[in-house]
This record gives structure tokens, C-alpha cells and sequence, in this order.
């Protein structure tokens, strides 16, 4: 007993005066360290400039988180090889760290941190999913450094954030895009527009989408017969289908997630529904190589919406999807695109910065005045030449007042069922189907 | 019942977390690690009661913290209720609900795998209500920072608002631990037919357990909620539920030192392996957990407080 009393304080004796050592040590190694300015001081010269990147690389959207990764690489190794790097910063390489944002708000909320803390980044890149970015957004705004975002939700840019930019199109611009491209077709076809139905997914994206449509058409002067949210694991569209036709519309906006799509048009098919045209909106569903496969001809002359048109005849869009085809073997989608047109304005910001702040060009606030000094187009800017609509420049809230889509459409070309794009500028070859034939 | 050797071990223990909130404090990104580990300890730590001292394997840890974490929230927003008085309101829905669920199914028998199912089941159906009454929307908090909103400005305070949170856990844990209720609790853990027969009201202590766990989950609800910046349907997550389990489980039933170990030692690993290996060997946090289990269940039963009281032995010897 006497022995097992002797070794006890002793043991604590050196837990404590461990502890005190390591508190002391951590808290002299931190603090003697100049504070983590997110910006570089005023050297004249600056070597390169760092981005983070923050995207989903584990979970449901990896594979989205991947390829915008993948895009990020090719696109600063073409900056850095073949531009030059930044010019106006006396030609400073771009360079890329990577976080994943794992699978919550506060792993998204820790690489930002992270990203901030240890790399001393301007500018942040991320991070698909909406409420992750949120997450990221509270931090970026107390560290001033600015995030541009891939994340689609219209509510990141009510914020009242100061140091946030989105080139993307918001959710709300899928459906805006979506109605205007039909009220286009309509007016050059001669055919009057009267009502509509939405449907649409219920997620927070679809439900986002859904009510941009809806806003465009009562805008428009069409009137909404129904506006109809479901689970996107739905299994029986008929009760659906059977109310739209019941109603009537010239039109149906349908805003699926993938596979409930599918099933509408399926479902629709077989109930001989054939309104005047069926566009969906959002970029998922109708028009990818899958639902195709899977929906066949049911969804022949089936519309969507796409942040990002990869048939878009500009020189500087098809070298890079020639590039990304490449070196990775795909097609470049929603995600690759995203960050194609989005690293090219970080690039022309920081370009501006240069030029407009030569003394302090990566001070967030001077960096802020480029991003809203941009106004490009696709003559003066390679970011445009890779946008849906051409042109980008930023609202003080930071969404690209001229944010759109771009429309595909599933038409039989040589007896494929094939995906073209349709709107704003058809690929060549190519037009609209409208209105859907039969009706 | 609170005995010289506990105290220590709770100074010792706090000398600790308090030298490396104070080492790490120069670094935004440790300290925001570290209070998210502290976190999670708080909510294994309050499964300790249910789960561990009682031996009911309740997976429905993250329906109490949604639940008291939105009351919280809401009573703020709409109401302007700061939170700090707030969350003693979510820690009362929170436990309300328990009770209101704990009542017949400890009043039917309801116990062991029925019980898991049916505490997992209930995540599930406030996820699909709150999703029927809340949309799909993510509501974010005010922008109001301030102790009495549990909203400091640097991560540091947040770090030891939640240090504290902790500190209480423990101590409710090492009470009812070393009083009668937990002397009962552990029999009907061990056989919950024999405790019955000597005369114990299993169902009335297994109520007491669930409602005090539920309380401080539902409490601390909110401060995940501070740490995510909004909150939503989501909230409602089974595998958080199961992985706060599971720690529990890995640390030694009904040993708190056990549990706040592996909560800290599992939270950490995770996001070390997010950041350097993301994406690299996507999901293998969870094949570590998995790993882990068999373990733990083939070679330590009774998880990491066996491994404690092994070394505890060898130092007296």
C-alpha cells in the first residue's frame, strides 16, 4: 500500500509540470510568430500568389468536388506556363492548396481555418454545398480574405458579406434562364403562352430554382396553374402527372434531381401528356448521358439549364475542353466549368489589383476593388469567353449581374438521342426544337 | 462522492485542456479543432448516462441536440431570448420529449435492440417533421456576437465556454455515479431483470438516466449549432447519433474518462485524416471506427477504461 502510494504524486508531479511546460512552449511558439495576416505585406515583389480550394472530396459529391479540383490544376498550370503567371505582379506564379470539406458545416468551417492560418491565403475558393460555404463565409468575412463561391444557393449573397464574389449562375438564375429561353423560342415561333405548372424537387437547390421560374413567368404575364415539390426519392409520379394534365398548361418548368426525373417523363409519356414545350431547369436530370440512357426517348426535346456551356465556340473554351479531355479523359461538366471561368477572374482580379494597387495589390480591401472593378466581356477577357452569357461583372452584393444559363436540348440526331446546346447561342448545326412537335 | 482522488484527476485533467486551449490559442485553426473535440466529448460524455452507466443503447443523441439546438436558436430569433438563458429552454424540450418517449416504452419493456431501433427510429421521424414544418431552408443565426448570445468573438472563449459545459457533464456523471441512483443504474445495466426483483424501479431511474442525458444534450445543442452558423432539418443525422455511440462504446461503457478519451482521440484522428488524406482514401475515418469496434469488442471489452485501469495497476504495483 505504501509503495502504491509513492508513485502516484510523482506521476502526477510530471503530468502537470509537463503540461506547463508544453502550454508554455505552444504559447511562445504561436505568439512569437508575426500575427496570420491573410495578406502579404508590402513587398514589391511577390513571388506567387496562393488560392485555396475547398471542396467536397469525401461523401455523395465527391465526385463533383473532384473534377472542380482537377479544373483548378489545369487551369492555373496553363496560367502559369503559358500566361506568364500574373503580369501586373511582375509575373507571380498561381498556386492552389486543396482542403476537403469533409462531411459537415464545421469540417468545412476547419480547412477554412486551416487554409487561413497556416497557408496566409487571399482568396478562398469553395465549396459546393451551400450551408458548407455559410460555415466558411463567417470565417472568410472576419479574416478579410475573399471567397469566391461555387455554391449555388441565392441566400450566400444576402449575407451583407464584403470579400464574397460568385460567377456562377445563382439557383434562382436556372429558373429565370429556364422561362426566359422558352418566352424567346415562343415569341420566334409565334406561339402565345398563356399558363404553367412548376415542379420541382424539394431540396433547398430545387425549391431555389422553382421559385426564379416562378417569378419570371408572373413577370412574363403567365399565369401559374400549380407549383408542385416533392421528394426527390419519389416513386410514383402518376398522382403528379395526372393533376398536370387535368390543368392543362402550355407549359411545364420541372426543376428533378435525377432519377424522379426519369420517372416524369416516363410517367408523362405513357399518359400521352404533350404541352407545348417541357423545360427543366437546374442541371440535374433530362439531358446527361444517364438519364438519357435510362429515360430513352421519353425525354426527346426535354430541356435544361447549365452553369456552364461546354459547346461554346469561343477559342479560349474549346482549348480548354480540348486540355481537360486530355488530361483527364471527360468531358468537363457543371463542376470543371464552375472553376474554369471562376479561376480566370480571380486571375483578371488579380491582374486589376496589380495594376490599380502596385504597392499593395493582395490587400483584401484593394482585392475587393478589382473583383468590382471587372467588367468583362468577351472581347477583353478570357473568363467571359468561357461564361454562359459572355460577360461578368459584379453587383456590391457579389453575384455577376449578368449571370445566366446555358439550354440543352435532347434532340435525334442521326438516330442518337444527343444533348446540344440550344440558347442562348445554338452550337453549329443545331436550334431549338420548339414547340415540342405533335402539339 | 466527490472523493480526493476524483478531484485531482478532474485538475489534472483540466490543467491539461486549459495548458493547450492556452498553447494553442495563436492558431485559429487548432483552437477552432479544439473546441469542436471538446464538443463532442460533451455530448459522448452525457451518453455516458444513458448509454454506459445504464446500458441502454440510445442512438438518438442528435435528436435531443437538434432539438434543443433550433429551440435555442428559435427562442433567439423570434422572441430575442438570449441563448445563454435559452438553452436551459432547449435542454427542457429536449428532455420533454425523452420523457414523453421514455414513458411508454420503459412502461412496455421496451429494451436492448428494440430500444436502439426504436431511439434510432426517432431521428429519423424528427428529420422527416422538421422537414415538413421547416422546409428545406438552412435559417442562419443573427449576426450578434457576445457571452450572453454563446457567441464569443475568438474561438478561444468558445473553447472555454464548452470547457466548462464539460466540466459540469463530468461532474454530473461522476454523482450520479457514486450516489445510489448510480448503484441502481449499474445493476440494471448488469441485469435488469435481478435489479427488478430486489426491489429497484428500473423504470423510474432508467426515466431519470434519459432524462438528464437528454437535458445536457439538448443544452448543448446549440453550441454545435455556433460552430456550423445555421441550422436546419439536417441537424436530425443519424450517423452523428450512432458515432457519439460508438464512442462511448470504444472508451468502456459507463467510464467517463473512457469516453472523453476516445471522443478526443477519434475526433482528432478524423480531422487529421480529412486534411491529409481527403479525398486520398476517401471514408476511411469510418473504416477506422469499424476497425476499432472489433477491437475493442475481441480484445478489450471494456474498451479504453480497461486499458486505463490495466495501466492504473501496473503504476501502483
Amino acid at each position: 500500500m505504501a509503495s502504491k502510494r509513492s508513485r502516484v504524486p510523482l506521476i502526477i508531479a510530471i503530468i502537470v509540470v509537463i503540461a506547463v511546460v508544453a502550454a508554455g512552449l505552444g504559447y511562445y511558439y504561436y505568439t512569437s510568430k508575426p500575427s496570420p495576416a491573410p495578406t502579404t505585406p508590402t513587398t514589391p515583389k511577390i513571388e506567387k500568389v496562393v488560392i485555396g480550394i475547398v471542396q467536397p472530396l469525401t461523401g455523395n459529391y465527391a465526385i463533383f468536388g473532384q473534377e472542380a479540383v482537377n479544373a483548378a490544376k489545369l487551369v492555373v498550370d496553363i496560367i502559369n506556363n503559358e500566361l506568364g503567371g500574373v503580369r501586373s505582379l511582375g509575373g507571380a506564379k498561381l498556386d492552389i492548396v486543396v482542403e476537403d470539406a469533409g462531411t459537415s458545416p464545421e469540417s468545412a468551417r476547419l480547412a477554412t481555418e486551416k487554409l487561413i492560418s497556416e497557408y496566409h491565403v487571399p482568396i478562398i475558393y469553395g465549396a459546393y454545398i451551400s450551408r458548407f460555404t455559410l460555415a466558411m463565409g463567417t470565417v472568410t468575412e472576419q479574416n478579410k480574405v475573399i471567397l469566391v463561391t461555387d455554391a449555388l444557393v441565392d441566400d450566400l449573397s444576402q449575407q451583407g458579406w464584403m470579400y464574397f464574389f460568385r460567377v456562377a449562375p445563382k439557383a434562382s438564375s436556372h429558373g429565370v434562364s429556364a422561362v426566359d429561353f422558352v418566352l424567346d423560342e415562343a415569341k420566334a415561333h409565334n406561339v402565345t403562352i398563356r399558363t404553367a405548372v412548376i415542379i420541382n424537387e424539394d431540396s433547398i437547390f430545387g425549391t431555389t430554382v422553382s421559385n426564379g421560374a416562378h417569378l419570371e413567368l408572373i413577370k412574363n404575364g403567365v399565369e401559374v396553374l400549380a407549383h408542385i415539390s416533392y421528394p426527390y426519392d419519389i416513386t410514383d409520379m402518376s398522382p403528379i402527372v395526372d393533376q398536370i394534365k387535368r390543368l392543362n398548361p402550355d407549359i411545364i418548368i420541372a426543376i428533378p434531381y435525377f432519377s424522379d426525373g426519369v420517372l416524369f417523363a416516363k410517367t408523362a409519356k405513357a399518359a400521352g401528356l404533350n404541352p407545348v414545350f417541357i423545360a427543366g431547369a437546374g442541371a440535374c436530370g433530362f439531358t446527361d448521358p444517364d438519364s438519357i440512357k435510362a429515360a430513352g426517348d421519353a425525354v426527346l426535346y426535354y430541356t435544361n439549364t447549365y452553369s456552364y456551356n461546354p459547346a461554346k465556340p469561343t477559342d479560349w473554351n474549346q482549348k480548354l475542353v480540348n486540355e481537360f479531355e486530355t488530361r483527364y479523359g471527360k468531358m468537363p461538366t457543371e463542376a470543371a466549368g464552375e472553376m474554369f471561368y471562376s479561376i480566370f477572374t480571380i486571375y483578371e482580379a488579380l491582374e486589376k489589383a496589380g495594376q490599380m494597387f502596385p504597392n499593395d495589390p493582395l490587400n483584401p480591401d484593394n482585392l475587393r476593388q478589382a473583383f468590382l472593378s471587372l467588367d468583362l466581356n468577351e472581347s477583353n477577357s478570357i473568363a467571359a469567353q468561357l461564361y454562359p452569357t459572355g460577360r461578368i461583372k459584379f453587383a456590391p452584393n457579389g453575384d455577376n449581374l449578368y449571370a445566366g444559363t446555358a439550354v440543352l436540348q435532347v434532340q435525334l440526331i442521326n438516330g442518337t438521342l444527343t444533348s446540344v446546346v440550344v440558347w442562348p447561342q445554338p452550337q453549329a448545326g443545331v436550334q431549338a426544337i420548339f414547340p415540342r412537335p405533335g402539339t | 462522492m466527490f472523493n480526493r482522488e476524483i478531484l485531482i484527476a478532474l485538475a489534472i485533467f483540466e490543467a491539461l485542456v486549459l495548458g493547450l486551449g492556452f498553447a494553442l490559442s495563436g492558431n485559429n485553426y487548432l483552437m477552432l479543432l479544439a473546441a469542436q473535440v471538446l464538443l463532442f466529448a460533451v455530448f459522448v460524455a452525457a451518453w455516458n448516462i444513458i448509454g454506459g452507466l445504464t446500458g441502454q443503447l440510445d442512438l438518438a443523441s442528435s435528436a435531443y441536440m437538434a432539438l434543443g439546438g433550433i429551440t435555442t436558436s428559435l427562442l433567439w430569433m423570434k422572441l430575442n431570448v438570449p441563448p445563454l438563458l435559452g438553452v436551459f429552454a432547449g435542454g427542457a424540450v429536449a428532455m420533454g420529449l425523452a420523457v414523453l418517449i421514455g414513458l411508454p416504452t420503459f412502461r412496455f419493456g421496451v429494451k436492448e435492440v428494440w430500444y436502439a431501433l426504436m431511439t434510432a427510429s426517432l431521428v429519423v421521424i424528427l428529420n422527416n417533421l422538421f422537414r415538413y414544418t421547416m422546409g428545406p431552408w438552412d435559417f442562419y443565426l443573427p449576426s450578434k456576437w457576445g457571452l450572453i448570445y454563446l457567441r464569443p468573438r475568438t474561438y478561444f472563449e468558445l473553447f472555454l465556454i464548452i470547457d466548462v459545459v464539460l466540466v459540469i457533464v463530468i461532474l454530473v456523471n461522476v454523482y450520479i455515479s457514486n450516489s445510489k441512483i448510480g448503484y441502481y443504474l449499474r445493476s440494471i445495466r448488469e441485469d435488469e431483470l435481478a435489479s427488478e426483483s430486489i426491489g429497484i424501479d428500473t423504470r423510474s431511474y432508467k426515466l431519470r438516466a434519459l432524462a438528464i442525458y437528454s437535458f445536457i444534450t439538448g443544452a448543448a445543442g446549440f453550441l454545435q449549432i455556433v460552430i456550423y452558423s445555421s441550422f436546419s432539418y439536417r441537424l436530425f443525422d443519424t450517423s452523428q447519433a450512432i458515432s457519439i455511440a460508438i464512442m462511448g462504446i470504444i472508451g468502456g461503457l459507463g467510464s467517463i474518462s473512457g469516453s472523453i478519451a476516445s471522443a478526443v482521440i477519434f475526433r482528432t484522428l478524423g480531422e487529421y485524416l480529412r486534411s491529409s488524406l481527403g479525398g486520398v482514401f476517401p471514408g476511411l475515418d469510418l473504416l477506422l471506427y469499424g476497425i476499432m469496434l472489433i477491437i475493442v469488442g475481441v480484445l478489450k471489452p471494456e474498451g479504453l477504461a480497461g486499458l486505463f485501469n490495466q495501466i492504473r495497476r501496473w503504476l501502483g504495483k
